[in-house]
């Protein structure tokens, strides 16, 4: 496997474009000195994509709002240990990352309690709709997409990060600090097995 | 270059990941040209990945609600006021621990009485007597035995039931070294009792006058 050429197809998720890092040396100190103008450049520059990524994670909008919120305030402050050499889009990913595992973690927790006090006391409780299942448009979707939830949590966030978020593997890599390859074996594996599911369906 | 299916399939995957060289890329095309199940593989990854993407995108598209800078500030403040109140609540925390741990040490201390530090006279251990009326027996028997190579008198003994010091006697020897090739005699001997064995034991009664202290409230 030889070094690569990278041939973007950037349909780019994030409308505004990529910030170069000459504007962010200049805005980071400007952040941690408190400057509003210049926290506010920061977070609409960035706060679509951190949206989105915790979207893709939780799946709920408004979860996913609380999420961005906390996330720009742990950034903000923990702003002045942030190092240079890192991406900080890769920096401020793992923030959200980390924030949505904690929520979904919780959430987890309450949803297995509730479920517990159902049985328990044979309570009805209201199930939410889940916001997903409206957009399947045909049953190839409908399979993808089952399976793409199916997958196991570091398979389905490296296909996310890949395919939705559109960061290289490298970018992936910094962001779940894990190696490259490590990356592009969870990529293969996770590929394999949508195309599986959907090689099923046609029945070949 | 020909490649293998195998290494075409893994190819494809790495392309997938935007990774391949140009130049493994031109094998590649060069390969799914002739064989029509890789290029099956190809495309069938190609369909999944049209289908995953516009659905991902239908999904998650969506904006965030507006952030106010303010509550971003706001949220500052209050965090630091949260870590002096959580502060000021691990110290009362460690307070009462501390003070936990101190109470739990002292009743520790204090939990067996003064008898340790009394002088107690130590409980003799009672004796049994045996006191023999009579003779005994012994019977010995004597082999003859080559000494071996890496015999040493305390193994010998033990082979054939004996002991050191009378395998030294019975031969005079005045050494404990041997040499391999002699030949000594080896006695074993057994007593058998033909008299009377008397047990007396002697009893104690101890007394104890402990001088206990109330401990230490």
């Amino acid at each position: 496997m030889g070094k690569s050429v990278k041939v973007f197809v950037s349909t780019d998720v994030n409308p505004v474009e990529r910030m170069h890092d000459a504007e962010l040396a200049w805005l980071i100190p400007q952040c941690i000195a408190g400057h509003e103008d210049a926290i506010a450049r920061l977070v609409h520059q960035y706060e679509t994509g951190v949206f989105r990524l915790a979207l893709s994670i939780v799946g709920d909008a408004a979860e996913a709002n609380e999420i961005t919120q906390d996330v720009f305030i742990a950034a903000l402050r923990s702003l002045p240990s942030y190092q240079d050499h890192r991406s900080f889009k890769a920096w401020l990913y793992t923030i959200t990352l980390n924030q949505s595992r904690t929520r979904l973690r919780k959430r987890k927790t309450l949803e297995r309690l509730k479920n517990t006090l159902t049985s328990i006391f044979r309570v009805e409780v209201q199930k939410q709709a889940a916001p997903e299942e409206k957009v399947i448009q045909n049953e190839k979707e409908a399979v993808l997409w089952n399976c793409l939830n199916r997958l196991d949590e570091r398979y389905r966030v490296v296909t996310v990060l890949r395919y939705f978020h559109e960061l290289s593997t490298s970018e992936i890599a910094d962001v779940l600090s894990i190696r490259e390859g490590t990356v592009h074996s969870r990529l293969h594996n996770a590929r394999e097995q949508l195309r599986s599911a959907l090689e099923e369906l046609d029945g070949i | 270059m020909e490649i293998s299916h195998a290494r075409a399939r893994r190819w494809i995957q790495f392309d997938a990941d935007y990774s391949l060289s140009a130049q493994d890329k031109e094998f590649l095309e060069a390969h799914l040209k002739s064989c029509t199940d890789c290029g099956q593989y190809a495309a069938s990854i190609k369909e999944m990945e049209s289908i995953i993407v516009p659905l991902m995108r239908r999904q998650w598209n969506l904006s965030p609600a507006p952030l106010s800078i303010e509550s971003l500030q706001v949220g500052k403040t209050n965090t630091l006021t949260g870590g002096y109140l959580l502060a000021t609540r691990t110290a009362i925390v460690g307070l009462i621990c501390m003070v936990f741990l101190f109470s739990v040490w002292q009743l520790t201390f204090s939990h067996t009485p003064g008898l340790s530090t009394a002088a107690v006279p130590p409980i003799p251990t009672p004796s049994i007597q045996f006191t023999l009326t009579g003779s005994s027996q012994k019977n010995c028997t004597e082999r003859s035995y080559i000494v071996q190579q890496r015999d040493t008198l305390d193994s010998i003994a033990r082979q054939f039931a004996s002991s050191k010091a009378e395998i030294m006697e019975a031969n005079k020897l005045e050494t404990e070294s041997l040499h391999p090739g002699t030949t000594i005699w080896i006695p074993s001997c057994t007593f058998t009792p033909t008299g009377t064995v008397n047990a007396s034991t002697t009893t104690y009664t101890p007394s104890i006058h402990p001088t206990t202290s109330t401990p230490g409230g």
